[in-house]
């Protein structure tokens, strides 16, 4: 009865749910009042055109609402890494483990919430209980749950349309990473190399939940790639799919980021390059075929995996017209590929990194000797949870800035012997992070093209929290000791910042409602919705 | 080998109590030896080899403040405990966190560590003029320009102790964390401010002074800020205790915990 009457509410205030078409998503851009897709467009952008909220007026933000998450889903439950999505005058936001609530956008009154059953004994070796965000396409919300089920819900009231079990959790099959929808497909990417998976990804019918296609990122024998692999080392090769991949409709290609292969530390157990860990690829979004792949981490040994944000640009390039795919690497190296083809356009480090000499000619690493992991321990930059992580960067395209949270942090990497068993890790040693006030964090702001930084803003530690780009001219971003900021996006100058008063571990991501432009962002267990009016 | 025997007793002591419901139920000699070994990697650095304690607790007792029970004992191995230095560690599954759990357990069969002195004459050094309580509160008595020392026999082992005494600056770099008290100097167009650190984000820090008063600045408004890495504001008091007192005060710090 009390969901009829909080329905009929919202009914009164003009909306019903969400509906979001193909060609919505695909025109994102163009619609700034919303955010239908993880990261704002499927260019991976997080960028906001709306203007309201500007260098001049933005030391004015106060907070309009706030949602404090259920105490059953926050601190034992999991941490707080959702970005929400807001359609129509909803919000839709996850909250650990894997639950699902739809909120009023503009009071954050609760409409519906969704929460699965959950084992006790869920698997999640490698990562938090996390949860980064839900999909949506049409009238219903798509959730990947942390043991390995993939659910539709009905965008008016959280009802399951379907739930599917997409791999066995028992394996350590897990699912973190907001869903991509694309049309009538749900695309998704696992979770759990830390226990020797063999990752893949999948896209599901998504008015019936059938599986369309699979395709592993670590090859079987005979497949391309797999000469890169020897004996049954691919069985639990890794190569988790944990991030939300980009799409661009035009060449009709997805790509997809795939993690580090599998021991994590000790890459004896595994010669060779290791296809297609610590790389990005391009699948066909209707076969699931892979038209290209670039490796930026041969044979990783660090756990560098290249989950991170793909944003897609495009931009002239040695005098011809590129559509380019950009990515900072945990690696500590910023790199742009063409994304038609997969050629290696360009390449340097962002961050501090003692691991390789440079890049050549082809993007490879000229990795320096001496700096694998020991059994007695090697310093080395940057730390296992690298320059940066999964935490989104923001690319404003108006300046062609690209901006990045980046950690600065070295580890002392340890190998040791492991064998394969079932559930358990598998990660053949450990690090031991350089900490106290030897590491920090800094946001960063790179020239796309050139990757040059432009200037930076320090952090007091290596945060765990993305950035998010507006045409007003800011950078937002968050730290580890509850600051959520914002930053002067042409000189790095903080011109705002609030206590939230619990480590912000999110994206800020921004909408508008009856016209007045909002930023959201989360701190501890609580979300903030922040507006000058 | 001391370790060794004190396994095998304990897996004896599992099996005598079989009525009782326990996440150790079903352990073998095995699981322990496993549960030492994960403990030497993830747990040693902070709790000490022996987990006599260090910078982290001494784990060798009966009782542990924050886990009265085995259950939490496995469960904080996962969570960590909010507030100090303790991280989750998110690389143990929950078989192998029982089994770093028993393990610790048998840390707490062995004898209660050795004071090196009298703590009922440690507290009189401590009380003595000028001495602890200028800077340090022990239930509620005293003045807090240090860290608290309520239970910091709950926290800290003899020897860092010890160092603490010695030689503060090189007790102090020794720690974790970005919030440790770490002297910092701040200068702002008013003048200077030196003293510890409580606190500290991207925007604003919080100095408390040797005099007692806390200054909350925000970093705009800073001239200069100055971390002062290897130093204490705390005295080093090897050359002023003698043996006796320094091994007695250090037996009272030991002495001083929340849970008895």
């Amino acid at each position: 009865m009390k969901r009829t009457i909080i329905l009929l509410l919202a009914l009164s205030a003009g909306y019903a749910s969400a509906e979001v078409s193909f060609e919505r998503l695909v025109n994102a851009a163009s619609e700034p009042q919303s955010w239908l897709t993880y990261s704002g467009t499927y260019r991976s952008e997080r960028f906001s055109p709306l203007t309201e909220i500007n260098r001049d007026n933005v030391s004015d933000l106060k907070v309009i609402w706030a949602y404090q998450m259920q105490p059953s889903s926050y601190g034992g439950a999991g941490l707080v890494e959702t970005t929400p999505l807001v359609a129509d005058g909803i919000m839709y936001l996850t909250e650990p483990p894997s639950t699902v609530t739809a909120l009023d956008a503009r009071t954050g009154k609760r409409l519906w919430t969704w929460s699965p059953e959950m084992p006790e004994d869920v698997l999640h070796i490698g990562f938090p209980k996390v949860n980064r965000g839900v999909a949506l396409l049409d009238d219903a919300v798509y959730v990947g749950t942390l043991d390995a089920h993939l659910v539709a819900l009905d965008a008016a009231t959280g009802a399951v349309r379907w739930d599917v079990e997409v791999a066995d959790n028992k394996l350590n099959y897990s699912l973190t990473l907001a869903p991509l929808a694309i049309d009538g497909k749900i695309i998704i990417g696992m979770s759990g190399a830390e226990a020797g998976i063999r990752s893949f990804v999948d896209a599901y019918d998504s008015a019936t939940g059938e599986r369309l296609w699979r395709f592993y990122t670590i090859p079987a024998p005979g497949e391309p790639g797999s000469e890169t692999w020897q004996g049954d080392d691919w069985l639990t090769g890794g190569g988790s799919t944990w991030l939300t991949g980009s799409f661009d409709p035009e060449l009709d290609l997805l790509y997809w980021t795939v993690g580090n292969p599998a021991p994590d530390w000790n890459g004896d157990l595994r010669p060779g390059d290791n296809l297609y860990s610590c790389s990005i690829i391009a699948l066909d979004p209707q076969s699931g075929e892979m038209k290209w792949y670039f490796q930026y981490t041969p044979h990783d040994t660090h756990d560098w995996d290249a989950n991170q944000i793909p944003v897609l640009f495009d931009a002239e390039w040695n005098g011809s017209e590129r559509k380019i795919v950009a990515l900072a690497n945990r690696n500590a190296f910023f790199y742009l590929l063409d994304r038609e083809t997969g050629e290696y356009l360009h390449g340097n480090e962002y961050s501090k990194q003692t691991w390789a000499a440079g890049l050549d000619e082809t993007g490879r690493p000229i990795v320096l000797p001496g700096t694998e992991p020991t059994e007695e321990g090697n310093l080395i930059w940057p730390s296992l949870q690298g320059a940066t992580n999964w935490f989104s960067p923001s690319y404003n395209p108006d300046t062609e800035q690209f901006f990045v949270a980046t950690r600065l942090m070295g580890a002392v990497y340890y190998k040791a012997d492991v064998v394969y068993e079932e559930g358990q890790p598998f990660l053949g040693g450990g690090e031991q992070a350089l900490s106290g006030d030897d590491a920090a964090g800094a946001i960063r702001a790179l020239d796309v093209l050139t990757g040059k930084q432009q200037w930076e803003f320090m952090l007091h530690s290596p945060p765990w929290a993305g950035v998010m780009a507006t045409a007003g001219g800011l950078v937002f971003g968050g730290s580890n000791e509850g600051n959520a900021f914002a930053l002067d996006a042409k000189t790095g100058k903080a011109l705002w910042d609030f206590q939230t008063g619990g480590a912000v571990r999110t994206n800020p991501m921004s909408f508008a409602i009856d016209g007045n432009q909002r930023i959201v962002t989360t701190g501890g267990g609580t979300l903030f919705v922040f507006g000058l009016e | 080998m001391k370790t060794r025997i004190i396994v095998s007793g304990l897996l004896t002591f599992f099996c005598a109590v079989t009525f009782a419901q326990s996440p150790f139920d079903g352990l073998t000699e095995s699981d322990l030896a496993e549960g030492e070994k994960l403990f030497r990697v993830h747990c040693a650095r902070c709790h000490g080899i022996d987990g006599g304690g260090g910078e982290g607790s001494n784990l060798a007792r009966s009782k542990l403040k924050y886990a009265p029970d085995d259950e939490s004992l496995i469960r904080l191995l996962g969570e960590g405990i909010p507030g100090t230095g303790m991280p989750e560690i998110w690389t143990l599954d929950v078989h192998q966190a029982t089994q770093v759990a028993a393990y610790v357990r048998t840390l707490g069969q062995l004898e209660e560590e050795e004071m090196p002195g009298d703590p009922q004459r440690g507290a009189l050094v401590y009380q003595s003029p000028g001495g602890c309580p200028a800077c340090h509160i022990v239930s509620g008595h005293g003045s807090g320009v240090g860290p608290e020392l309520t239970d910091v026999g709950d926290r800290r082992g003899i020897e860092y102790l010890r160092e603490s005494l010695v030689d503060p600056a090189n007790a102090q770099s020794q720690t974790m964390g970005y919030q440790d008290f770490l002297t910092v100097r701040a200068t702002t167009s008013e003048g200077q401010v030196e003293g510890l650190r409580i606190n500290e984000d991207a925007f604003s820090v919080q100095i408390r002074d040797v005099g007692g008063t806390v200054h909350s600045l925000r970093k705009d408004d800073l001239v200069e800020f100055e971390k002062v890495f290897a130093h204490s504001l705390m005295p080093e008091y090897g050359g002023v205790l003698t043996g006796r007192d320094m091994d007695d005060l250090i037996s009272y710090l030991m002495s001083l915990r929340a849970e008895q």
